[in-house]
């Protein structure tokens, strides 16, 4: 590997002679972490805080999100896409996309890259087809019809294969790329060839990952030559390095240090409200919490609006609930999380018989912004209504679902992948999500809904079916809490004309830089 | 401890005057030690209480008002009643591991040198075994094994150092063992263990006890670090290292979260360093 | 002698085999490798597939067994999270780290060991005090504050040195500075103490009084003696050339071996940390190893023991 290094050094520099001309600026972005896999292939390294800041610049999904809008389905590596009956979806590919290794973006790519070598094998490790099937549970196969035309066909009835279709998971490969490169998953996992406005140049994972201009982009001449993630793990060093002009971006940067970096007039942080939700998560079998008014008197407890206007500087939000306004049909109007009433909670505490039992509070150190300064105000607000919650810090998520202790409730976060309940509240707490797998939580009528309204096309009835889901997940039998809406930000040299998208994706494609 | 001290300085007072430095250094500890013990009448408020409506209060007298004295931190707490606590705490962990180091230490060393053949050979193992495994590993195991209870953290920190306090005294043990006292002593037919407690230990108590006040300001410092990779004191308990640490995001929107808990840990460990510094000198026999 | 270096190497040995067996029960008694290398989310049969994969399933004492078997046939194994050999991962690693801890070592040695002479030669001077006061500033503010501040004013305020990463010339300075001034404190107050205990010793007063010029007694006598003491603080500075700026290499995101170890550990990523833990055992040991060669000839009394140590 030290070799192939040097190798693609001494490649490297050549290139970099001849782009002597070229005046487009070499780009560095502080990161928190660039993945925490190691790998850069998305069917692994799935997170949302680290890897899909760059996954997008790399590879590309069939169909397109808004970036500068509200994520909304755009054409992309398809130009249209229409339905042949409930159960396939029919993709018109662009013509002359070029792929990063010089070859022009087929129908062939496309179902090579939903195909057995690149998704669904045996010879894959066994994790990748597990998380393919999470994002395609029903998927059957996709046929070529002709060279700019591919059907998806599914088993089963899915009106969200538009939204899968978007969501990652489903980014395009080259086929010819991936069995050059030996065709095993390993070397291609750190190799990805793909479509999108920059190639990969070098990855060393925990350190950098640098990426070069595709000047061939479909989508236009990308606007940096060269962009460099950097991983600076402490806040400060980040900041110190922007400040410093070692970066032109900081990403990561937590609300309370947003006036540190504003202060300077030639920087800014720009960013805002991602489709992620804070929520914490209860194991329903804990003897103290048993009882769902417990549970319920948790999130009664919780000052939800107080935490986002001190921690978040006001520029999170309580949401209306496990869910975005972003499912269009799908949104159900007038849903609340549970108000905060000390008040109530007690009553309900009284009700349920609670007498100061303790809770096990599992909480990862920082994992999520501002998380233990979050946990701690938590605990503070539960003590004042007699809920004898304790904070147990975790190094690693084995330690935070470790059954015995026993645990009480724990952190997480849940994201919309795409626009429908099916992509948040069925994956993570219907009878395949994880917080059922891993024995927390389940509810035998939920387990019946998530199952129906994966394969129900009536949006109406859907639609009703959510809402009642969020009535138990979130009252009858609270599965979790929902706390706030998550924000991401990031700091930038001011004249640097780039816009934050509603995403963690930190977007540098052509369409996203100038005016 | 003290009985020993005096036991094994007595001799050689010569001056009584105390050096100014010194002077203060011992004002400051003792303020320290009371602070540490009457914390809880002290501290304004409880470490928990919060306010979110008063967070990152600079102190009074720097925009802030009087009921903050030293300001308030990221979560509205009052930071004058945490660092009254964490010097508690941080005190508890140094003296508590300093003890547990040296007792450790000083048996162990004491052991390898009664016996020596290959009783020696294990506790010059277990030595090298210390100084090879990296102090995070260990302060992992104690955390993901038995939580972060205090008494376990103490233990834990206890482990620190202990093998300097095993070279000293087995290498002071095996000489004293060469000159005549000690075999004067076993001549009459004194017990090993009276040997050791009320002859050799005595005479080397002099230099672990120097031994001690470096270790305890290494203590603190590694809770810091340790606080600072994510293993010190967890909270909602709190610590000088751990308010550092925590407060390092901090350095510039609201460093004082981070200067009143840096300063004690510099004043203190200065003090506790001036006043191994003139023990030694004082308890030395060699030095004039 | 030679029964001398035959027992050190015995223990060495036995110290090396004790830190890797430490290592491996804690790291796989602690939680589950494929969780924290896949992710919470990732299903169950994807968890036990990986497992089966690493021989995660085994009972631990032949996952044990099995990893000895593979360090007798050279193989040090690989890493979990990434595939490839563990000893390949640390060793591109470790150019990195010593391109700090060495300089660092240095700046320890040029700063601390004369300051401590210059203390000890002028005790109770006010030079000696500021040296003294100097040095324990220098130990007891926590490494991570003293980098950050280093950053604040040489790199945002001034300009004038980059604040982390490691592509320039000057990239290394402040690391450097952050790790050598704390070292160097703590050499100097070693330093000082030893000369003092030597100079106050009879055989100083005697080659003194009898007329001998005092450089000439310092230089001949005081220092090959003091030297005792400073040596094993050295030798366990230069054991820690491996692993001892883990702080410093966070702070200025520097991709050392430090870092390295603390993202394997959190992973569970066991071939990876052993193989730092190997590699530190065995400079630690080695150190050790020529510190008390390095007495037996400063002092033949104690050839044959290991040394008394210092304080």
């Amino acid at each position: 590997m030290k070799r192939r290094t040097f190798l693609a050094a001494s490649l490297v520099l050549p290139r970099v002679a001849i782009a002597q001309s070229d005046t487009r600026p070499t780009i560095t972005i502080a990161v928190q972490k660039i993945a925490n896999t190691g790998t850069l292939d998305p069917l692994r390294e799935q997170s949302s805080n680290a890897s899909e800041r760059w996954v997008a610049s790399i590879l590309e999904t069939p169909i397109g999100r808004n970036q500068r809008g509200k994520l909304e389905r755009v054409p992309g590596l398809a130009t249209a896409w229409k339905r042949i009956d409930d159960r396939t979806v029919e993709l018109a590919l662009r013509p002359n996309v070029m792929m990063h290794d010089g070859r022009t973006m087929t129908a062939e790519d496309i179902a090579f890259s939903f195909g057995p070598e690149r998704m669904f094998g045996d010879a894959l490790p066994k994790d990748i087809p597990a998380v393919a099937r999470r994002h395609w549970p029903a998927l059957e196969r996709v046929d070529i019809v002709d060279a700019q035309t591919v059907r998806f066909v599914n088993a089963r009835p899915d009106i969200t294969m538009e939204g899968r279709l978007s969501a990652g998971g489903s980014e395009i490969v080259s086929k010819s790329a991936w069995i050059d490169n030996g065709g095993a998953w390993a070397a291609n996992s750190k190799k990805p060839v793909g479509t999108g406005p920059y190639k990969l140049r070098s990855f060393e994972p925990d350190v950098s990952l640098v990426l070069d201009a595709h000047d061939d982009y479909w989508g236009g001449r990308p606007p940096i030559r060269t962009l460099r993630f950097v991983e600076v793990g402490e806040t400060a060093a980040r900041i110190d390095g922007l400040l410093s002009a070692r970066y032109e971006f900081a990403a990561d940067i937590p609300p309370d240090q947003i006036a540190t970096v504003a202060k300077h007039a030639k920087f800014q942080v720009l960013g805002g409200l991602v489709l992620n939700h804070r929520i914490i998560a209860h194991d329903k079998h804990h003897p103290a919490l048993a009882d769902p008014r417990v549970r319920l008197a948790m999130a009664h407890a919780v000052d939800g609006k107080a935490i986002v206007d001190s921690l978040w500087a006001g520029r999170a939000r309580v949401p209306p609930g496990l869910q975005w306004e972003f499912y269009g049909p799908m949104f159900v109007d007038g849903w609340t999380v549970p108000k905060y009433d000390p008040d109530l909670a007690q009553q309900l505490l009284k009700q349920a018989g609670y007498k100061g039992d303790r809770i096990a509070y599992r909480v990862r150190k920082d994992y999520y912004t501002a998380e233990v300064a979050t946990a701690q105000v938590l605990a503070e607000m539960w003590k004042s209504v007699g809920l004898n919650t304790e904070i147990e810090l975790k190094e690693n998520w084995p330690e935070v679902l470790d059954r015995a202790g026993p645990r009480g409730s724990r952190d997480w976060s849940n994201s919309a992948v795409f626009d429908d309940p099916v992509s948040s509240i069925v994956n993570q707490h219907g009878p395949e999500g994880a917080q059922q797998t891993n024995g927390e939580w389940t509810n035998a009528e939920m387990n019946d809904l998530s199952r129906a309204m994966e394969s129900n096309t009536d949006m109406a009835a859907r639609r009703k079916m959510f809402a009642r889901m969020l009535q138990i997940c979130e009252r009858d039998d609270p599965a979790y809490l929902v706390l706030h809406q998550n924000a991401t930000f990031t700091a930038k040299q001011k004249a640097l004309p780039w816009r934050a998208p509603p995403s963690f994706y930190l977007d540098f494609s052509p369409r996203n830089w100038g005016t | 401890m003290s009985g020993l001290v005096i036991a094994a300085a007595e001799p050689r007072v010569r001056r009584t005057r105390l050096p100014p430095l010194v002077a203060i250094a011992i004002v400051w500890l003792v303020s320290m030690l009371a602070i540490a013990v009457l914390a809880d009448q002290l501290r304004p408020y409880s470490i928990t209480a919060l306010d979110l409506r008063a967070r990152l209060l600079p102190p009074f007298g720097f925009g802030g008002v009087v009921t903050h004295l030293l300001g308030t931190d990221e979560l509205g707490r009052d930071v004058l009643s945490r660092l009254i606590i964490s010097i508690r705490i941080s005190l508890l962990i140094a003296f508590g591991a300093t003890v547990i180091g040296a007792v450790l230490g000083t048996t162990l060393g004491l052991l390898a040198a009664h016996f020596r053949g290959l009783v020696e050979q294990l506790v010059l193992v277990l030595i090298d075994f210390q100084a090879s495994m990296p102090f995070l590993i260990l302060a992992l195991a104690v955390l993901a094994f038995f939580g972060n209870a205090l008494p376990l953290f103490i233990a834990l920190m206890g482990l620190y150092g202990w093998e300097r306090y095993a070279r000293i005294s087995r290498g002071l043990a095996i000489s004293a063992n060469a000159q005549g006292y000690a075999a004067a002593v076993r001549q009459i037919g004194a017990r090993p263990l009276r040997i050791y407690l009320g002859h050799v230990l005595p005479n080397i108590a002099a230099t672990l006890i120097v031994a001690a006040t470096l270790s305890f300001p290494e203590i603190v410092l590694l809770e810091s670090g340790l606080s600072f990779l994510g293993l010190g004191v967890q909270p909602p308990m709190t610590s000088l290292g751990n308010m550092v640490g925590y407060g390092r995001e901090y350095l510039t929107r609201a460093p004082w979260i981070l200067l009143a808990p840096s300063a004690t840990i510099v004043l203190t460990t200065l003090a506790v360093s001036l006043l191994g510094d003139w023990l030694r000198d004082r308890l030395d026999p060699t030095l004039g | 002698m030679l029964r001398f270096i035959g027992i050190r190497l015995g223990r060495a040995l036995l110290t090396v085999i004790l830190v890797v067996t430490f290592a491996f029960v804690v790291l796989r008694l602690s939680g589950d490798p494929a969780v924290t290398i896949m992710s919470p989310e990732a299903p169950q049969a994807a968890i036990d597939a990986f497992r089966h994969e690493w021989g995660l399933d085994q009972p631990i004492w032949v996952q044990y067994v099995d990893y000895f078997a593979a360090i007798a046939r050279g193989h040090l194994g690989d890493s979990m999270r990434d595939g490839r050999p563990a000893i390949d991962i640390v060793a591109e690693r470790i150019p990195a780290t010593l391109a700090l801890t060495i300089p660092a070592l240095l700046m320890k040695l040029v700063l601390g060991i004369p300051a401590g002479i210059y203390a000890a030669l002028h005790r109770n001077s006010t030079a000696d005090r500021a040296v003294m006061a100097g040095a324990v500033a220098g130990f007891t503010v926590p490494s991570f504050i003293l980098g950050l501040v280093l950053v604040l004013i040489f790199s945002v305020t001034l300009g004038w040195l980059p604040s982390g990463g490691r592509e320039m010339w000057s990239s290394p300075i402040l690391p450097v500075i952050t790790l050598g001034l704390g070292g160097a404190g703590i050499l100097a107050r070693f330093t000082r103490s030893a000369m003092l205990e030597v100079l106050g010793q009879p055989y100083i007063r005697t080659a003194s009084a009898k007329g001998l010029a005092w450089r000439r007694v310092v230089r001949g006598h005081a220092f090959p003696n003091a030297a005792i003491p400073t040596i094993t603080i050295v030798g366990f500075m230069v054991g820690s050339l491996i692993a001892g700026a883990v702080v410093v290499e966070s702070v200025f995101s520097w991709p050392g071996v430090g870092r390295l170890l603390v993202v394997a550990v959190a992973n569970r990523d066991l071939a990876v940390v052993q193989c730092i833990l190997l590699l530190v055992a065995t400079t630690m040991v080695a150190a050790n190893l020529i510190v008390d060669l390095l007495y037996g000839v400063l002092d033949p009394r104690l050839r044959g023991t290991a040394p008394a140590g210092a304080h």
